[in-house]
């Protein structure tokens, strides 16, 4: 299979959207039928293998072209994408079924083909620019998505778009200074012709990345554009959007610096993890609370680039791909209430959950594979870092994951009572959890659960993204 | 001209930052695509060849490189649309707040 099919279907898309511009129903419908497709290609590309697979667009080969290519990694994020998007499309479709998206904006449906668009490329491309490129485009469509919610959003799109610029800037500065010292831009030729590790980009690309993933000192935009997007714009901003940012970093990171780098990751990592679980337990906004939490369980991912071994890294990709699952479910659920009530603090949502047994079943699942209980998702990449800390002797950090668990534990049977099992709603709510919303908690809740009880494909699959990253960086300087 | 490229990418860049750190939502949209187009000045500087020669690799002698010029041309149309974004972003929140100041947004935020 062609992987350029990947980029044809959301451009096909985005076309009829557009055609479609005064029927928002069939707009989604569209979207919906692209999530599919996309998930399908991408299932059809995991399913052929990990060997890499290399597209040249019009033919033109290396050195001249600009190649796509579909390593092990590449496969993973494919793979989670189209099955993120479908089940953010599907909730799009039923809110827009009930009239509840912001139809009165066609713009808001053009973001999602789009989206879509420049998640494949980005995750497929071979060439730094392109990645630059693809990541701008990621960015600019998402910030559709935060500013066309309901409460409030210009500030928070304000917020993400003007750090998010700051951001690329960094980014293309350190691709441009790649490009002086190697006079090359494909990523195998950056990091083969590299000989020492990018020293002065590294910081660049830092700013630029934990910008993007939402990491502690740059965290600041995050929850307030999780609260203000739409319940389909929070799904995809937790579960793919951020994690843009650490896959930039996974993907640069056989050329950054060796050990002080990874000391650096460790301490950042460290600092995540304890901030967002402090900031996530003194929440009183239920979508500020999940926002935080991204900030917390991300620097997990942090902790296995700074152990920097192979089963680390393995690990932390495996955690990148369940807490994707695990926290697309629980704004899934979450959004469900919120859009019964249309408010998303606390004092406004108890017990607005009650009679609503697929979301809570979502939640539960959702918050159980955020702790990392055993026969869901999050166990597997959690265990495997615990094992990798504990064998590199890396006790305080071991300590601080198991903490960090606790605390996990502690703000999600937080939010849970209160959603779930408070006293009954005050006012009569109007309006049921809408389909879409519902199918797409039940799919996804098996396959965080699927994954639970299988861990041994995708286990497969993270171990052979850190071997191939290894051995990239193992080629820095072969040229 | 290494020298010239220097201090104008430097000039850009610190008076870019410089707007960013403001209170005035405007400011610092301008702010933003000011460093944004000394990072595009800093890859022009990238190929130039210090006698200044055509951007075209059939004449004889040293020509810049052509790869530049094509990734600062995308680089202009990103930033210049990104630009746009934030104005009109900025418009929209004066629009509905009556203000550009962003203390006030700390504010609104409950």
């Amino acid at each position: 299979m062609s992987l350029a099919w990947l980029l044809i279907t959301p451009l096909a898309a985005f076309v009829a959207v557009l055609s479609a511009r005064s029927r928002p129903r069939m707009q989604a419908l569209v979207i919906m039928a692209m999530a599919l497709c996309s998930c399908i290609l991408s299932a059809a590309l995991f399913a052929a293998g990990p060997a890499p697979l290399t597209y040249a667009p019009g033919g033109w080969g290396e050195p001249l072209g600009i190649l796509l290519r579909a390593d092990p990694l590449s496969r993973l994020m494919l793979l989670l994408t189209g099955v993120l998007f479908s089940a953010g499309a599907a909730c799009h479709l039923g809110q827009t079924w009930q009239g509840g998206a912001p139809t009165g904006r066609p713009v808001y449906h053009m973001a999602f083909p789009l989206l879509l668009l420049a998640l494949n490329c980005l995750f497929m491309t071979a060439d730094f620019f392109n990645f630059y490129v693809c990541f701008e485009l990621v960015a600019v469509s998402s910030y559709l998505l935060v500013a066309m919610g309901k409460h409030a959003p210009f500030e928070a799109a304000w917020k993400y778009s003007a750090q998010s610029v700051i951001g690329s800037i960094c980014l293309l500065t350190a691709i441009c200074l790649l490009y002086s010292w190697t006079g090359a831009l494909s990523m195998a030729d950056v990091t083969a012709r590299l000989e020492t590790p990018a020293r002065w980009a590294a910081p660049l690309l830092l700013v630029a990345f934990l910008l993007k993933g939402a990491i502690f000192p740059f965290h600041f935009w995050q929850p307030d554009a999780h609260a203000a997007a739409t319940t389909p714009g929070s799904v995809l901003l937790a579960g793919l959007l951020v994690k843009v940012g650490l896959y930039g970093l996974l993907r640069f990171w056989p050329l950054l610096l060796g050990a002080s780098l990874e000391k650096a990751f460790l301490v950042i990592g460290a600092a995540s993890i304890l901030f967002g679980a402090i900031a996530a337990w003194r929440q009183s906004d239920a979508k500020r609370l999940l926002g935080f939490s991204t900030v917390s369980q991300l620097g997990f991912v942090l902790l296995g680039l700074g152990m920097g071994s192979p089963g680390a890294l393995g690990a932390a990709v495996f955690f990148l791909v369940a807490h994707s699952l695990a926290k697309s479910l629980l704004f899934l659920a979450t959004g469900s209430v919120t859009d019964r009530v249309g408010q998303t603090a606390f004092a406004e949502l108890e017990g607005a959950g009650r009679g609503m047994p697929m979301a809570s079943a979502g939640y539960l699942i959702g918050a159980l594979s955020l702790v990392g209980m055993p026969l869901t998702a999050g166990f597997v990449g959690k265990i495997g870092l615990l094992a990798e800390g504990a064998r590199l002797a890396l006790w305080p950090w071991v300590g601080l994951l198991a903490l960090a668990s606790v605390m996990t534990l502690g703000y999600c049977v937080r939010a849970y009572q209160c959603l779930f099992w408070g006293p009954a709603h005050a006012r009569p709510l109007a309006g049921r959890a809408n389909l879409g919303s519902s199918g797409a908690i039940a799919a996804l809740s098996l396959v965080v659960l699927l994954i639970g009880v299988a861990p041994a494909p995708l286990w497969e699959w993270s171990l052979a993204s850190a071997d191939a990253l290894i051995a990239a960086r193992l080629e820095r300087g072969a040229r | 001209m290494t020298a010239v490229y220097a201090v104008a990418v430097g000039l850009l860049f610190t008076i870019g930052c410089y707007q960013l750190l403001g209170r005035d939502l405007l400011r610092i949209a301008f702010g933003i695509y000011m460093a944004f187009n000394g990072v595009n000045l800093l890859i022009m500087a990238l190929g130039t060849v210090p006698t200044g020669a055509a951007p075209f690799a059939q004449l004889r002698g040293p020509y810049v490189d052509p790869l530049v010029q094509a990734m600062v041309l995308t680089a202009i149309v990103i930033g210049f649309g990104l630009a746009t974004f934030l104005l009109i972003l900025a418009a929209r929140l004066a629009q509905a707040r009556n203000t550009l100041d962003a203390e006030a947004m700390r504010r609104w935020r409950r």
